[in-house]
């Protein structure tokens, strides 16, 4: 039985269980994509899901970097420095270079009040795809595309601020006004950081 | 004081009652997680094949478990044979010892004109009564414990192979938001780290053994796996392993019922080539680089530890202090960071 057809059975008058938000919100990221239902619900029972307080830091800039973090409900801010760069909303997925890589991270991600958020760790993620080397072929496969997308992008942008001496809150807008679970976010960055991602 | 300090302490009284809880079976707990350092990679690699989780821990354990049966046997019935014996080779033994120490006394009074007294301070020594070897003999406690204890390593080896990550994974889930990225640091910096050290240990005592072993089979010495094992128990303690080493075969030539001179230089020529082996191709290979203790601290805790705690505790006491300084390192790197931004 599927946590989605248990759900229905032990709970049919109530919204959606935690655990069936979580798992329907890994789903929809570009991780997952493509990789089969039975294999993401593994996966997503790995994950951490944690609430966090108004203006606690989900992480810090400069902290080395172990997860990646999915917004289950409500918002993240994207702080680089002194400057609020970003706001991530439910559904958004970031931080993901930390499946790869203990690079530090490029900017602090703080919650809003009562903020609920998905982290999935490296090193139990690496586990994840030791023990199921086809289903991680595809997952890993789905991490490099999404990487390679952002480094695009963020070519992209650079050589748009470069020509058209873009205003210092170009990128943000970007990120505030990009669609959900496209995965945009994780190449935030200010002018003076161009060359760093958000891990 | 420091808001984490109650909380680190409330941790350390609590391992330290788990601890003193456990104790009766610190042997099964011992050999599983052995088991569980040299099982759980082929588990993983089984698992990789597309094995089932619990039929590859049920072949990986089962190979293993077999020998450890078919040594408790072997050792059960060896010592049920020889504790009868026990008492009067302790005397013979003590009697040997002196007359060795007398004749190394007289050699030193006439070079050095040093007489030192050891002989006739071996000869008031009473081993039998240290030793309590007619109690020894009368209780059956000590079986019976060896036997819950080995009887245990199946289930907990099992159960440690099988749930170990999901143990981990809620524990480290109890940390608080601001340190759970940090614990987890430091979690990976420890246990990668102990893993490939009591790992190595693990393949080097083996290595040892082997070669100890085939050396005293070759010297003709009586029970040469036995005298491998101890040298390759002996040779785990840093440092003092070669020392300690010597041990076991001298006592068996002390109790030999004549003393031939000749055997220690073949003991000395089997443990040179043990250890030579040990530091010139297995430590290099298994063990470097992988607690990175500077060589005095790392000595003079192995002296203090085996002071305290004897051979168990000085061969666990560098991967302990390689533990305390990975998390010590994380803990003062992290501690610094501003917790909230209210």
């Amino acid at each position: 039985m599927t946590e989605t057809q248990r759900h229905i059975w032990t709970n049919p008058f109530r919204r959606a269980s935690l655990a069936t938000q979580v798992l329907n919100a890994w789903r929809a990221t570009p991780l997952l994509e493509g990789v089969p239902g039975r294999v993401s619900a593994q996966l997503t029972r790995l994950t951490h899901v944690r609430q966090y307080q108004g203006g606690e830091f989900v992480f810090r800039e400069g902290d080395s970097a172990v997860a990646a973090a999915l917004i289950i409900k409500g918002a993240v801010i994207i702080r680089s420095g002194e400057h609020d760069i970003a706001r991530l909303e439910a559904g958004e997925f970031f931080g993901e270079a930390a499946l790869l890589d203990e690079t530090p991270r490029s900017a602090s991600a703080i919650a809003e009040p009562g903020s609920v958020i998905s982290l999935l760790v490296r090193y139990q993620f690496e586990e994840f795809v030791r023990h199921r080397p086809q289903a991680g072929l595809g997952i890993m496969t789905n991490l490099a595309q999404l990487l390679l997308a952002r480094l695009k992008k963020r070519n992209h942008d650079d050589d748009t601020d470069t020509s058209a001496s873009a205003p210092d809150n170009t990128l943000a807008k970007a990120v505030v006004e990009a669609p959900v679970n496209t995965g945009i976010h994780a190449d935030v960055k200010t002018k003076t950081k161009s060359h760093e991602t958000l891990t | 004081m420091k808001a984490w300090l109650p909380k680190l302490v409330l941790v350390v009284v609590a391992l330290m009652l788990l601890g003193w809880i456990l104790a009766p079976i610190w042997l099964a707990i011992l050999i599983s997680v052995v088991f569980y350092l040299l099982l759980a990679p082929a588990t993983s690699a089984l698992q990789a094949r597309g094995v089932g989780r619990n039929r590859a821990i049920l072949l990986s354990l089962l190979p293993p478990l077999l020998i450890l049966i078919y040594a408790a046997t072997y050792s059960v019935n060896l010592l049920r044979e020889y504790l009868p014996n026990l008492a009067n080779d302790l005397e013979h033994l003590q009697q040997s010892a002196a007359l060795a120490l007398f004749q190394f006394e007289a050699h030193l009074e006439t070079v050095l004109g040093i007489r030192l007294r050891l002989a006739e301070q071996t000869q008031v020594l009473d081993l039998n009564a240290m030793l309590k070897t007619d109690k020894l003999l009368e209780s059956g406690g000590i079986f019976a414990n060896l036997a819950v204890n080995l009887a245990l390593v199946p289930p907990l080896a099992y159960f440690l192979l099988r749930d170990y990550r999901r143990w981990r994974d809620s524990a480290l889930n109890l940390l608080p938001n601001n340190q759970f990225e940090l614990g987890w640091i430091m979690y990976f910096g420890v246990s990668t780290r102990m893993q490939a050290y009591l790992r190595g240990l693990m393949w080097q005592g083996l290595i040892l053994a082997a070669i100890t072993s085939t050396g005293f089979w070759l010297a003709g010495f009586p029970s040469p796996i036995l005298l491998g094992g101890l040298t390759g128990i002996a040779g785990l303690v840093p440092y003092l392993g070669p020392i300690l080493a010597m041990g076991a075969p001298l006592v068996m030539l002390l109790s030999a019922p004549e003393f031939q001179a000749a055997s220690i230089i073949e003991i000395i020529i089997v443990l040179s080539i043990g250890f030579g082996f040990d530091n010139l191709i297995t430590v290099p290979f298994l063990l470097a680089g992988t607690v990175n203790l500077h060589p005095g601290v790392a000595m003079v805790a192995v002296v203090v530890a085996g002071h305290v705690g004897g051979i168990p505790a000085m061969i666990l006491v560098i991967p302990v202090l390689g533990m305390l300084k990975i998390v010590l390192q994380t803990l003062l790197n992290g501690l610094s960071a501003p917790i909230s931004t209210h």
